[in-house]
Formats: C-alpha cells, structure tokens, sequence
C-alpha cells in the first residue's frame, strides 16, 4: 500500500493554483507515481501547445528592422525635437540605413534584412509598440524571461512547464539552446527560482556538433549500452526487494523509474538532436549554418513534445550594436533571416503552426539617435544604437495569433511607444491566455505569497489574438 | 512647504539618482475611463502631492485616520469621513479638500499652506474628474485584513511555560521531549514504532550530524559496543568531529543565499573567508546569540580578540550586489528578507510596497528596517586584520593590491574633476538653470519623470533646484556621489578596475592568505528612511526611524539610535520579549533532524504558515536553548538522544490511516541524501575524500574529481551549475528555507554517466583490489553490511560479465604542465604535469590559482603562465619516433582597452627548448606601449618559426611560457604546427587538445557503480 503522505508530498509541487487538477492528471497511464512534468491541462481550452522563442538577445532596433520612421531622415545628423534620457550619451537623429518594404498581401513595411522573413508576413503578428522599464541588458532580459526587472522570479518557460508538464516524458521539458557559450546573466534567464528544479531550462549549447557534448551526461564512453542496460537491470532488481520491505514507498519507486527514464532519455536525445537524420530539403531550407542548424533542432525537439524551446542567437549578447549598425544588424540579420522563415514554413509544412506559439522578440530595441564615443563603453562612437527600453519591437506567429498585421504604434521617431502599449508584462498575460491560463491564476504558493509571471500587472491584448 | 521636511525627502529622492520610473509608462498601461494624459498629469503632479502633503495622516495605514478621511484612493475620496465626500469630481468648487487647501474653513494641511501653483493642480485635476488608474481588487476584502492583523499567532507571543506532560507508557518516553511526543500520540490513540537497528540509526546519525555515511567499520564497532552508552558515545564522537561544521555550516549557507560570485559573475573575492567562518563558528558551537550577533554587526561589537570574526559580515555582504548607485533600494530589500526570513520567519519583504495583506507588518515596519540598511554600506570590502609576510608571493601580491586600490582612486578623482568641468560648460549651466526654475516646484517624482524626458541627469537637477534657495555651487559635486553622474563608460571602467583589484585580493586569499576578510561599515552620514508609497522610491512619505518590528515587539517597541543600528538590531532580534530567535532555530534543526519541522513553514510563523505540531514543546526547545547558552550542539544532542529520533521509518498502518503525514512523529521520515551527502559518501568509499577543512574553493566538474568536500564547492549566483539545480541544492540567489526533493531523470543520468562515478566505481574497484571476495566486500563498503543471498548472485553477475575489449584510444604526443624553467641557460629543469582537466584547460588546481602554481595552465589555443621562471608552463611535444620537424606558430597576447590604459600586463616570454640541443629560440611580447593610442583591442605577437629541427624518438620540445616576473593577467596565445619535414605527418596544438583518454570500466567498476546508483545507498531510513 503506498504512503499516502509520501503522495501528498509530490502533489505539493503542481496542485496549488490549478484548481481542478486531480491527482489522475499527475500520473502517467499504468503507474501510480507522480511526475512533476507529467502533461496537464491548463484552465481552459489552450490555442497553443508548444512555444517556441527566438530571442534577439542584445537589443534588435526596431527602426532598422520592424518599424520604419521615414521622419528620421528629415531630421538626419540634427537633435530631435525629442529625446529622453539614455543610459549612454546619444546625439543627432540617425536614419536607417536599410530600405524598407511591403510583404505579403498584409503590406506590413519590414526592413531589407530580413527579407525571408518578410516573405512571411501574413503569418505574423508585429507588435510594434512593446515597452519595458529598464535600459539595460541584465534587467531587462530579467523581464522578457521572468516578469521582474530585480527580483528573484520562475521564467516564462518554467511557468509553462508547471503549468503544463510536458509531453514527451523522456526529453527535458523546457530546453534552451545557446551556440557558444551562455547569454548575459546566464541560467538566470531560465532559472526554476522556487519552483521545484524540474522546471528548470535545460541549457545546450548548440554549437557543439557532437550529440555527446549536447546534452550533459547523456551518453557514455566507458561502457557499451548493453553493459549499462545489464546494470540498470541489476539496478532495478535491487531497488524493487528494497522498496517491497518498506511499503513501496512512492518516493523509492519515483528514483527507481527516473532510471529508466534517464536510458529512454539518452536515446531519445540521441535522435532529438541528430539533424543527419532530416531529409536534404529540409537541411536546406534551414541552411547549413550554426543557426539554420540550431533552428532545425528547435522545431524537432518541439515536434517530439519540448514544451518550451528557447532559441538565442549567441553567448553575451551579440545583437548589442553600440557600434556599426549597418555592418552589425545586417550579418546578424543574415544570420537569422533564413533559419527563422524556416521554421515557419517547416511548421506550416508539417501541420504544427496551429498549434505552436512562435515569439521573436529582442529585451529591448534601440534609440532612433546615434551614440557617442566614451572611454569605456563605447572607444569610437562609430553609427551605432544605444539601448531603447521605451519603445521595441517583436512579433508573434502561429497558435491564436492575429496574423497579417501590425499591432501599435511608436512616436514618429521610434523612441518611444505610444499607441497601444504592450508592456512586456501585457506579452506574457497574452502568451499565457494562448496557453490556456488566466494568467492571473496560474500562481505557486512561496513564502507566505501566491506567485505568477506576470505579478500584479498584465492585461491580455485582445489584439493580438485571432 | 516646510523646508525641513522637504529637504529630507528631496534629499532621499536625490540619494536614489536617476533611475528611470514607470509612472508614465503604468499610467497608460492601466488606464480605462480616463485619457492617458489625464493618467499621465495625476501620476506626474498630483500623486507625489497627496503622498507627501496628505497621506501622512489620511491613510488607510494610520489605525484612526483624522475625521475618518483617507485618500489612498478615488473612491476613498469621492466617499469621504466624517465630513461627507471630500471631492465631488468635475466640481472643485464644492470639494472640500480644495476649501481645506485654501484654509477656508479647515486648515489643510496643518503644517502650513501649500503653495499656490500646487492647490491649482488639484483644482485642475478635481475638474478633470479626478482621473486615477485602474487598481485591481485587493487579495483579501479590507475585513478579513484587519481580522488577520487582529489575530494574534502563537509564534509572537512571549515563551509560554509549560512542563513536559505525563504519559501512560514511560518506557517509550525517556526523555522530557518525548513525553511531549508521546502524549500526543497517546492522545491519539497510536503507537510508536520500534526502534531502528543499530545500522540504520548511525547511517542516520552520521549524515545528519557530519553528512557522511558511515564506514563498515564503524557500524561494526556499534553493533559489538555492550557499554550503556554506546549510543551517546557516537553521537558524542560526531558532534567533536570538525565534519558536523561542514554539515550544519552548510544548512546555513543555505538561509545565507552563500554565493561565491554575484552580478554578472564577479567574483566576492573574500567569500570564502564567510564560509570558513560559518563552519569553524559550529565546530566550536559559537552559542546562538554571539553567533547571530557577529553576522549582523561584527564591526560594532568588541570581538575578543578574534579579529577574523568580522568574516561574518558575509552574511550581509554577499547578497544582491547590484551595484550601482541608483539600484539601493533592491540592495536593502535583499537584506531585509535574508535577516526577516532567516531570523524571525517573518515575510517582511512583502511590505515593501502595501501593508503585508495577512500579518500586521504594516509598510512602516519595512520601512523602519530599510534605515538599517541603507545606512550601511552593503557592498563588502576586504579589511586587513593581520600581515603574513610569511607567505611566498606575499609582497608581490601586497604591492600589486596597493597598487590597484590606488589605481582606481586616481580614476575617480581625476573623473570627478572633469566631470565638474563639464557641468560647467555655459551651454551645461543654462540648461540646467531653466530646468530648475521650471521644476522647483515639483516633487523628486515628477522631477525625475521631467529629467528623463529632457535628457538630463536627475541628480544634478536636483542639485540645481537645490541651489535657488541655498545659492550653493551645484556644480560642486562631492567625490562620494561620483556614482550619480559618472557615465556609463565610466560604470565599466571603474567595475574593470575594481574587479582586478579584486581578483588580485581573491588570488592572495586562494593561495592561503589570511590577511584579509570581507567587512562592512555604516555609511559615513546616517540619512532618515522615508516609506516608499507603492514601493516608488520616488514617492517618499514619512520619515521612518529605525525600529524593530512591531509584530514581535511586545508593549515597547525597540528603536535604535547608534549609526545604522545595526548591533541594536540583532539585540532586538535576540533578546526582546519574543523568544523568536530561538524559536526560529530550535525549529530549523529539529526539522533538519527530522526531515520535517515542528513548525513545517519554517521561515514563515505568520498566518501564511503552518502551525506548530507540538507548540509546547518547541517553547520548552526554546527556553531550554536559551538556558543552555544557546549551545546548538547541546541542543542536538538533547533530540538525537530522544527515544522518537531513534524509531524505525516503517509506518504502521494505524498511522498511515490516522496520522498520514506523520505530523505526531510516531516514527521517523524516510530521508534522500541530499547532494553533498551522496557526493561526500561516494568520495569517502572511494578512498578519495580529502578532509581539509576550509580554505580555497572547488570545481565540481574536473576529470578526475577535486576530492574535497562539496560544500567547498564554488558557487555561482548566475551561473548555477546545472547540477547543483538538478539535485535541489539551494539557490543562491535568495534565502532558501528548505530544499526540495524532487526526482528528475537528469540525477539519474549523472549517476549512470558522469565522468565522477566512472572515476570513483574505478577506485572501489582498485581498492578493493583481488580479493575472494569481491562482492561482499562491495556491499560492505558501499552499504555497510554483508549481501544476501539473492543480492549476491545479481551483483556477481555484473562484476563477472565479459565485454568485448574496447578499443585503445590513440595516445597523443602532448603533456601539459608547469615547468621549473632557465631562462638563461634554456634548460626546463622540472616537468610537473598538470593534474586537473576542466574541460577547456589543463591545469594544477580545480580552480584557479593554485597554491603553488598560480595561475599557471594551458588551454586548446594558449595559457597562462605561472608567477615566474619556477612555474612557467610547458606544452610538450615528444617525439614519437626519430624525426625532423618543422615547427610553425604564433605567440600572441590581446588585451583590452582597460589593460592598455592601466597597464594591467608586462607581456609574456616564450621560449622553445629541446631536450636534445636546448633553447632553439627565445621570443618576446611587450605590455601596451605607454603613450600609444587605445584601440579595443590590442595585439602584440611574435612568429615563432623553425625550420628544422633534429629529433630522436622521446625526445621533447617544450613550448614554454613565463611571466617575465609579473603575471597579471598574462593570458597568451600560442598556436603551434608541427610537420615532418620528409613525411605528412602533422600536429596541431589546438586540434589535438584533449582531456584525459576515457577508459572503460572493469566489470567489477560497473558492480560498484549499481551500489552507487541504488536506493538503498541513497536514502536514510
């Protein structure tokens, strides 16, 4: 008979704040234990059952890619009429260097360097009026993947996957891909914080080309698979006489399976992760790129179940274009332009894109006014951006997404938002809604307080949604 | 308005510097029936005015607001006291409050008459209708607030007396804390369970007091010990061991948020000597008070001639160390809960923008803490309490840290200077100028919204502001508030500097200095604390003495008045008339005992928290603590000795039935090991455990395994090691109260495939060496006792599996490793290979610097040299057979624009030796050339080619690098080609860079690892 408190203590992690979820909703079919990422249902019927985000992290201008302020160039090399306060001396306005069109049958305006993802315009949704609170690269990627700006919070993905679980028990449920190193601020970006470390991204540097060197401790050079198989047996005969003599304890028998768990888990990461195994098309419609081939994993593990992948585009923060605005958004641009029109296509191609819920954003955008030289931060003042927190860019496609429009506006300068604001907290109550959570209801009790992503703030913007 | 009062808050809004507000932003984010603008106009101009003028008195914190009137809200307003509405929107001319204002009728406020332009913005905004932001509904109905303030918790109430209770059956209470349990259990009609066998109960006793499992041996030596005390003699040898330091001194890393590294990963250079600290205070059970007391004001109390007790200051210092000058208020908040939850379980933090919504922590009370804080200086710095000259290296690094704390002096001084100049420019002057009159009226709020939008620096436009009335020089700006105008360039260049003068200290530390410890001090100004309306440091309202909380304060609440107040804090906290401080602590280490506390939330004793299983008997804990000199290890003794710590963890099913959580303790809790105990125990069984205590700390993540303890560890704040969060260790990012225990696959897979337990399985293996037998001897090492019959035959199954042979990996021809070198007569006298691989460097220590060694190590494409000719660093290329070769390469060294400016590198020295013929060339890369121009980054290199060279086979060619006598950061790069010159054979240092061949486990290894891996050896029954 199993230890009825032993269950409770698993319970403890996920009923809180699910209202109606029943011990059922915990177990996978056949076993009486619970899993802390077993799949559950949300509040109401979900659009979206995966997300995928790309994230732009070191600050993607807006003005160079998604909103086009022709009003810069009448005032080209003078001071604009107005100017807030940057956290580094900026001066004269700086008109983009890039041209911008019309795609798709939306017409939405979309900057020359991006033009595969141009080409999908109907299925995006840019809002072009996102703010956030702080100019600054560790806070404000606090706030895109945490909801707080300082203070220790759960991130987005690890929301989803309390919330959700995940579905396919044998890969990690919220998986963050980095090529070469880990983003400014590093695991702190997916970090569990109190929710129980099963929530916690799971961080692969893409870069690596080996499956070996993808995933830690997912595979073995010192013993063949069928010499660990032959322990593992060993293993579970000794665990299951040890478990008999003490009342099948749920907490023994849980350690028992996360072994099996672990050896479905190397092969199935093997096969996650091995892009050999995709057709010719599909590689090149990717590209064969570090980021074509990082996209191309995005979408298989998100296809095999991943609940959340993160997706960013280097170590530190490579979109921080301080400098060189033209040189530097147009190889980062290039570098992401195919590999993100990709994978909207493949989705589409594949039956996913309903389901899925695709955010590209930056943690912020960058000022419409160049930057000057200052020992220290910025040796030459050479054409660059500094940081914009109060007015950026970002677009969502796929599950219950509006697609085909633009959402918002800045000022006519692009410095700031200011025709239907979304507030980074207002982008994460609308994810949530798509994910079928009233986001004001999907907490987890710590010290003595109910918990969300989104705090004491977000509305859900109805216009966004389809 | 009243200059005094204006003067302090605008003083506080000018202390809080120019960080960006979100009022406009919410405003607009919120607003419903009213225009953004309107939103925007009461949040700029009318919010920061019935803060300051009005809510002081009419607020709905104050217990009898005057006439029953507050203001915090619209509909507050529209509703009104005893007076009738005190607005009547879009009417200013019938609302009260603009007749109050006038002094036409009551005289509003008392203080004195607001001035004219301020009563004209309230009748503009009563015209508007009163525009205000939607606010969302409160968690709790105002009602069931007050109820919940109203409710007094057990918890804050003064020691309740109480004697242990009588039982029916004494036998199974020998002790004063089990007749507590017992009765209850009797009450309930249950029976404890037997007592543990003698295995069991030292496999529990030995993680719970020392974190380690016992060997065979010494459960042996227990099972045969007749005497009476046999039982209390282990107990007794565990609690003088100096491993129940590391054990109970890592529980309290956990309540401390302990981290090695804060913001953006820069090293707390000094960490390690809190760490130590906490340690050493268990093992010589520093009583309670003395211990909480060291941790909140060690540099305020006289030490007793331990100088090195200020180290306890870490528990302060190594929090949120966001740095700059404007991110104080979250520096402050991270103390408040680390010393409210850690100490008093208390959930202050939560008061830090409305009056906690379920215990009566009004905002007041946060804010009475928040002078404590702000009035020390919370970022740590090093403070020297001895010299050991002793030392090798020790004068160098002594220099060098003068040096570099001088460096970033000059900096500052010299910035300050042109800075002034700047703001002194005529365009400067007159923008300010015109900025100040259009805003003296306003609040700091509004001013620092109106600065952000007219691109200025809002320290300085208060300066200006200041300036109209003192006729002060506000260009005249102190040294100190460098922080408010200094330019982002600036920020990073004077972290760059600090961050080298503080790796210079940490290296010194390292390599086992112990001049230095982390201390604090108060401010040199003591400053009031104002409460923060919303949390919005630009908001200040009343004034905030620095006061202890008023919930645990009893009829007289303690305020403090030496400096910050801090030493008056922690008497507060220790020796008021709740006893919460014990309480706090008896509860945390029975539940550290037991698995689970008396009090289940254990760092929550408000009416969010659960309630104490047996009050009684933690008040006869507490009392019984405190009449015992607060001795931690008499108190553990006092529970362990119980006949309930002793029982079995098999639950009857009576209880299973009645009592499921086990609440009334009729047996024990079935326990996982947590991550250090699993990670300790496999090293003690492997033969490997290296039990030095304290000193500098390890990587978890070397091939082979830095064998040293796991509290050791280094600790990450932002960059957690991604098993430390598998294994639900602490996060050090706050205060973690308890650890959780959940089961993820990715444990597993650390157990079935890291490199540790490969490494570790081959040692019991070797170490157990040819014997009979084997599989015996596994059991008994790994879990202490003999196998069954069954068990054996599974486990010699594996231990006898043949596997086809796995194929030899191919040696390469490369060593890495530290070199004794002649430079003059190019001789390598001494090759030390390097013990640890990392994964990206060879090197002779887990973590760098090593003792000996310093810096010295060799990556894929470079190194770094040690301190001078006795540690260069050597990449060796043998010879594999007789051989001409033909060496191409580059030596290059880059540094940054900070290292060109202060001349951080003297450059380096390369050199090629062969074992044959000696040096074959010598090359040289030079520090940045004073005077040349800063470029972002600078090369300097050297080509280092050689034609021919004649070897015979096992000949060696070491590649070799020093210092030139200075190491700072004299990372190089060196990529090296080798070619047959007659062949097409080819080397290359970067490609072939590798760690240590993997080599296939012995089937006895995989037997030994099944025992690792399995439950049993896991868990504590």
């Amino acid at each position: 008979m199993i230890n009825p408190y032993s269950r409770r203590r698993f319970l403890e992690y996920g009923t809180l704040g699910l209202g109606n979820l029943g011990l059922a909703m915990l177990l996978r079919a056949g076993e009486e234990i619970p899993n802390p990422l077993a799949s559950k249902t949300p509040h109401f019927a979900p659009k979206a059952k995966r997300l995928i985000h790309v994230f732009l992290n070191g600050g993607m201008s807006h003005v160079d890619t998604f909103d086009p302020k022709p009003a810069l160039n009448r005032y080209a090399g003078k001071a604009l009429p107005v100017h807030l306060r940057t956290e580094r001396k900026t001066g004269a306005a700086f008109p983009s260097p890039f041209a911008f069109r019309r795609f798709g049958q939306c017409g939405t305006e979309i900057s020359e360097i991006f033009p595969k993802i141009g080409e999908c315009a109907d299925d995006l949704c840019v809002i072009r009026s996102m703010h956030t609170d702080i100019p600054n690269h560790e806070p404000s990627f606090l706030m895109m993947n945490c909801g707080s700006t300082q203070q220790v919070r759960p991130s987005m993905g690890s929301w989803l996957t309390y919330g959700l679980g995940s579905e396919n028990q044998n890969l990690p449920g919220f998986i963050v891909l980095c090529p070469n190193g880990l983003p400014t601020k590093g695991a702190v970006n997916w970090r569990s914080a109190f929710l129980p470390g099963a929530y916690q991204g799971t961080h692969i540097d893409s870069s690596r080309k080996r499956v070996e060197d993808l995933v830690e401790n997912i595979s073995n050079a010192s013993l063949t698979r069928e010499d660990q198989r032959s322990e593992l047996d060993a293993l579970r005969a000794m665990n299951q006489t040890h478990a008999a003599a003490r009342e099948d304890d749920p907490a023994l028998h849980a350690r028992l399976q996360s072994f099996e768990l672990a050896f479905r888990m190397q092969m199935e990461a093997q096969d996650a992760f091995d892009i050999s195994k995709e057709p010719d098309s599909v590689r090149s419609l990717y590209g064969d790129t570090l980021h074509g081939r990082q996209m191309l994993i995005a979408r298989r593990l998100s296809e095999r179940g991943v609940r959340v992948v993160q997706v960013w585009h280097g170590a530190g923060q490579p979109w921080d274009s301080h400098n060189d605005i033209k040189g530097n958004h147009s190889r980062l641009a290039h570098e992401s332009d195919q590999p993100v029109a990709a994978l909207l296509q493949d989705l589409k191609q594949r039956g996913l894109l309903n389901e899925t819920l695709v955010l590209f954003s930056p943690e912020f955008g960058r000022t419409p006014v160049v930057e000057l030289a200052d020992f220290g931060s910025n040796l030459n003042g050479d054409a660059g951006r500094d940081h914009n927190s109060y007015g950026f860019s970002a677009w969502l496609a796929g599950a219950g997404v509006k697609s085909g429009q633009t959402y918002g506006a800045t000022d006519e300068f692009g410095f700031r938002a200011e025709e239907d604001r979304v507030h980074v907290h207002d982008l994460h109550a609308t994810v949530l809604q798509l994910f079928g959570f009233n986001h004001e209801h999907l907490t987890y009790r710590y010290a003595g307080r109910d918990f969300r992503l989104t705090d004491v703030s977000g509305q859900v913007i109805k216009g966004l949604l389809s | 308005m009243p200059a005094g009062k204006y003067n302090d808050a605008m003083y506080a809004g000018m202390k809080l510097g120019s960080l960006a507000t979100v009022l406009l932003a919410t405003a607009s984010a919120r607003a419903q029936t009213f225009s953004i603008e309107d939103v925007a106009f009461f949040e700029a101009k009318i919010r920061p005015l019935l803060a300051s003028q009005c809510l002081g008195c009419h607020s709905n914190s104050r217990k009898s607001p005057p006439a029953n009137l507050t203001l915090d809200s619209r509909a507050a307003i529209l509703k009104g006291g005893d007076s009738g509405p005190a607005a009547i929107a879009g009417d200013p001319a019938s609302s009260r409050i603009l007749q109050a204002l006038r002094y036409q009728g009551p005289q509003m406020p008392p203080s004195g008459k607001l001035p004219g332009e301020q009563i004209a913005l309230i009748e503009q905004w009563i015209a508007k209708g009163l525009p205000w932001p939607a606010e969302s509904a409160p968690a709790t109905a105002p009602a069931d607030a007050t109820k919940a303030r109203a409710a007094k918790r057990w918890a804050w109430e003064p020691l309740h007396p109480s004697s242990p209770p009588e039982v029916s059956n004494a036998a199974s209470a020998p002790t004063a804390i089990d007749r507590f349990i017992q009765a209850k259990l009797e009450a309930a009609n249950l029976k404890p369970a037997p007592a543990s066998d003698r295995r069991t109960l030292l496999r529990r006793l030995s993680i719970d007091l020392a974190g380690l499992a016992p060997t065979y041996a010494e459960v042996q030596a227990f099972e045969n010990d007749t005497r009476p005390d046999a039982y209390e003699r282990q107990v007794d040898r565990l609690l003088a061991s100096p491993t129940f330091g590391e054990r109970w001194g890592r529980h309290w890393l956990d309540l401390a948020r302990y981290a090695d590294s804060g913001t953006l990963g820069i090293r707390f250079p000094l960490a390690i000597t809190y760490r130590d600290w906490v340690i050493d205070a268990f093992n010589r059970d520093v009583p309670y008070d003395r211990f909480v007391t060291l941790q909140l004001a060690a540099d305020q109390v006289d030490l007793h001639n331990r100088p090195q007790d200020v180290a306890a200051l870490g528990f302060i210092t190594l929090g949120n160390d966001l740095y700059r000058a404007t991110e104080l208020p979250d520096r402050v908040d991270d103390r408040i809960d680390v010393v409210t939850r850690g100490l008093l379980a208390l959930t202050v933090s939560c008061a830090r923008c409305h009056d906690h919504k379920y215990d009566p922590i009004p905002t007041h009370d946060y804010y009475s803490l928040y002078g404590v804080f702000a009035n020390t200086q919370l970022l740590g710095f090093a403070k020297e309490i001895a010299r050991n000259g002793k030392m090798a290296g020790a004068s160098w690094y002594e220099d060098r840290i003068a040096l570099r704390a001088q460096t970033r002096e000059d900096y500052r001084n010299e910035r300050i200077r042109a800075i002034r100049e700047d703001y002194r420019q005529p365009a400067e002057t007159e923008k300010y100028r015109k900025a100040a009159e259009e805003t003296r009226s306003y609040s700091s709020a509004h001013r620092d919204v109106y600065a952000r939008e007219h691109n200025l620096n809002a320290y300085m436009l208060e300066r200006w502001v200041h300036s109209i009335d003192t006729h002060s020089d506000p260009t005249d700006i102190p040294v100190e508030d460098f922080g408010f105008v200094m330019t982002e360039g600036d920020s990073n260049t004077t972290r760059a500097l600090r961050r080298e003068y503080e790796d210079m200290v940490s290296d010194f530390a390292w390599r086992g200095s112990r001049e230095r410890v982390i201390s604090l001090a108060d401010e040199r100004i003591i400053r009031p604390a104002h409460v923060l309306v919303r949390g919005n440091f630009y908001d200040p309202g009343e004034e905030t003495p620095p006061c202890f909380v008023t919930a645990l304060s009893g009829p007289r609440r303690a305020c403090f008045t030496h400096g910050s107040g801090r030493a008056e804090l922690a008497d507060a906290i220790l020796h008021g008339p709740v006893p919460i401080a014990s309480r706090v602590m008896v509860n945390r280490v029975w539940g550290h005992l037991f698995g689970e506390a008396l009090i289940r939330s254990v760092s929550d004793f408000g009416s969010r928290g659960e309630q104490p299983t047996h009050p009684e008997l933690l008040d006869h804990l507490a009392a019984q603590y405190g009449r015992d000199g607060w001795s931690t290890k008499r108190l553990i003794r006092s529970i362990v000795l119980t006949a309930a710590y002793r029982r079995a963890s098999n639950a009857s099913p009576e209880a299973l039935a009645h009592d499921p959580e086990n609440r009334l303790l009729s047996h024990t809790h079935r326990r996982r090991f947590d991550f250090e105990s699993l990670r300790d125990s496999v090293l003690l069984f492997s033969g490997r455990l290296d039990t030095a205590i304290g000193g500098k700390p390890i990587s978890l993540t070397t091939i082979p395994a830095d064998p040293r303890r796991t509290v050791y560890a280094y600790i990450e704040r932002e960059r957690p090691l991604p098993l430390l969060k598998i294994f639900d260790v602490a996060d050090p990012e706050q205060h973690t109260p308890a650890r959780g225990e959940t089961v993820v696959p990715q444990q597993a897979l650390f157990l079935m495939n890291s490199p540790f337990l490969q490494e570790m399985s081959s040692w019991i293996d070797q170490l157990i060496g040819q014997t009979p037998d084997f599989v015996g001897e596994l059991f008994r090492r790994i879990l202490a006792r003999n196998p069954s019959a069954e068990e054996r035959k599974v486990i010699t199954a594996i231990a006898e599996r043949q596997s086809p042979a796995a194929e030899p990996t191919p040696e390469l021809p490369w060593r890495y490793g530290a070199v004794s070198f002649d430079a003059v007569a190019g001789r390598v006298e001494e090759f030390r290979a390097f013990r640890y691989f990392t994964g990206s460097s060879w090197q002779a220590a887990s973590m760098l610097p090593d003792v000996k060694e310093g810096m010295a190590s060799i990556t894929a494409s470079g190194g770094s040299p040690g301190d001078a000719l006795e540690n260069a660093v050597s990449r060796r290329w043998a010879a594999p057979r007789d051989i001409t070769v033909r060496v191409t390469s580059v030596l290059l060294q880059r540094r940054n624009q900070f290292a060109q400016r202060f001349h951080w590198t003297n450059g380096v020295r390369g050199s090629l030796v062969s074992s044959r013929s000696g040096l074959i060339g010598q090359w040289l890369i030079d520090g940045p050339a004073k005077g040349s121009k800063i470029v972002d980054l600078d090369e300097s290199k050297a080509v280092a080619n050689v034609e021919s060279i004649r070897l015979k086979a096992g000949d060696t060619l070491d590649f070799v690098v020093d210092s030139r006598d200075d190491p700072e950061l004299d990372a190089f790069t060196w990529k090296i080609k080798i070619e047959d010159t007659e062949g097409a054979d080819a080397w290359d240092s970067e490609q072939d860079f590798r760690g240590p061949p993997v080599r296939p486990l012995t089937s006895r290894a995989r037997a030994a690892q099944v025992l690792l891996m399995s439950n049993e050896f896991a868990f504590v029954d």
